[in-house]
């Protein structure tokens, strides 16, 4: 797996596309969808959550991805609704797990990865 | 030995510093704990970082403020989390404002002359945006401030995203 993040807007998914040949035809944006690349995970999150996931749950639903693209969410100050900190946290979380188990790891700044994990020439 | 460890909720930080204490195999292990606990969210986060932090040897002070009284045993290490509990532990519930960035980093200053290797944990919270009521803006300044000043006399400062360890200052630890 590539786990490719950044903040929002950062242009994640259009490097990963151009870095693995994907199109937008091989992109999903909902868990449990049959396509090799999912985008967007904060909002797949949020809606799991919303629908009763657990975090080990909506996991087991990713790990076969071949591309999972993610906005960065955690860097702001702790929200004042439950939900909002319990869905921060499960992104966050998520994202550590996918990290651990992914060959590479991509951190996208104005459209610039920076490979954080693995040796791979991405540009 | 000072290390800054920050990076944004959830994002492995306190797993990577508890890690650089690991490595660095000091006999002497203090966990410098400084959330209070007000109900079951502060309890449930409180038991996962117990979990992860059990056998690796650390014994826990508790420190929710007044970090310049902390006593630690002499040659060990020492690993506070974190930052951005004590400075709203010390702005809002204990000696306040006024000159808290001098009277935190003085006590910074002490743990790192008591230990081998002192790593300090700290919250990445000022990449949202948004702008907060003047209570919540004078608390980011404050953290920040004392972010940065940590950041200058460290040895190494270290981000971790998903993670993984970005140094900005210093080299990892072997």
């Amino acid at each position: 797996m590539i786990l490719v993040i950044g903040g929002a807007g950062q242009g994640q998914l259009a490097v990963a596309l151009r870095n693995t040949g994907y199109t937008e035809g091989h992109v999903t944006r909902t868990l449990g969808a049959d396509k090799p690349v999912l985008s967007g995970l904060q909002e797949a999150v949020r809606n799991a959550l919303l629908e009763g996931k657990t975090q080990e749950q909506i996991l087991a639903e990713l790990l076969w991805h071949e591309v999972v693209v993610s906005d960065e969410v955690g860097c702001g100050v702790v929200p004042m609704e439950p939900f909002e900190r319990e869905w921060r946290e499960t992104v966050g979380r998520i994202c550590c797990e996918l990290a651990k188990n992914a060959e590479h790891v991509a951190r996208v700044f104005c459209g610039i990865p920076m490979m954080l994990k693995g040796e791979c020439e991405w540009k | 030995m000072l290390i800054l460890v920050s990076g944004g909720a959830a994002s492995g930080k306190s797993e990577y510093a508890e890690s650089l204490i690991v490595r660095a195999g000091h006999e002497k292990r203090t966990y410098i704990a400084t959330m209070e606990i007000f109900d079951a969210e502060g309890a449930r986060r409180a038991a996962r970082h117990r979990t992860m932090r059990a056998g690796k040897g650390f014994t826990t002070l508790e420190c929710p403020r007044g970090l310049m009284e902390a006593a630690l045993p002499a040659g060990g290490s020492a690993l506070l989390e974190c930052m951005s509990n004590l400075v709203a532990n010390e702005m809002f519930g204990g000696a306040g404002e006024q000159g808290l960035t001098e009277r935190v980093c003085l006590g910074v200053q002490r743990l790192a002359a008591q230990t081998e290797l002192t790593v300090i944990v700290t919250n990445e919270l000022f990449s949202d945006g948004i702008r907060y009521a003047p209570e919540t803006e004078r608390y980011l300044a404050a953290l920040s401030a004392l972010n940065n000043a940590l950041a200058a006399q460290a040895d190494a400062v270290v981000e971790v995203v998903c993670g993984i360890p970005i140094y900005w200052k210093g080299k990892e630890l072997l």
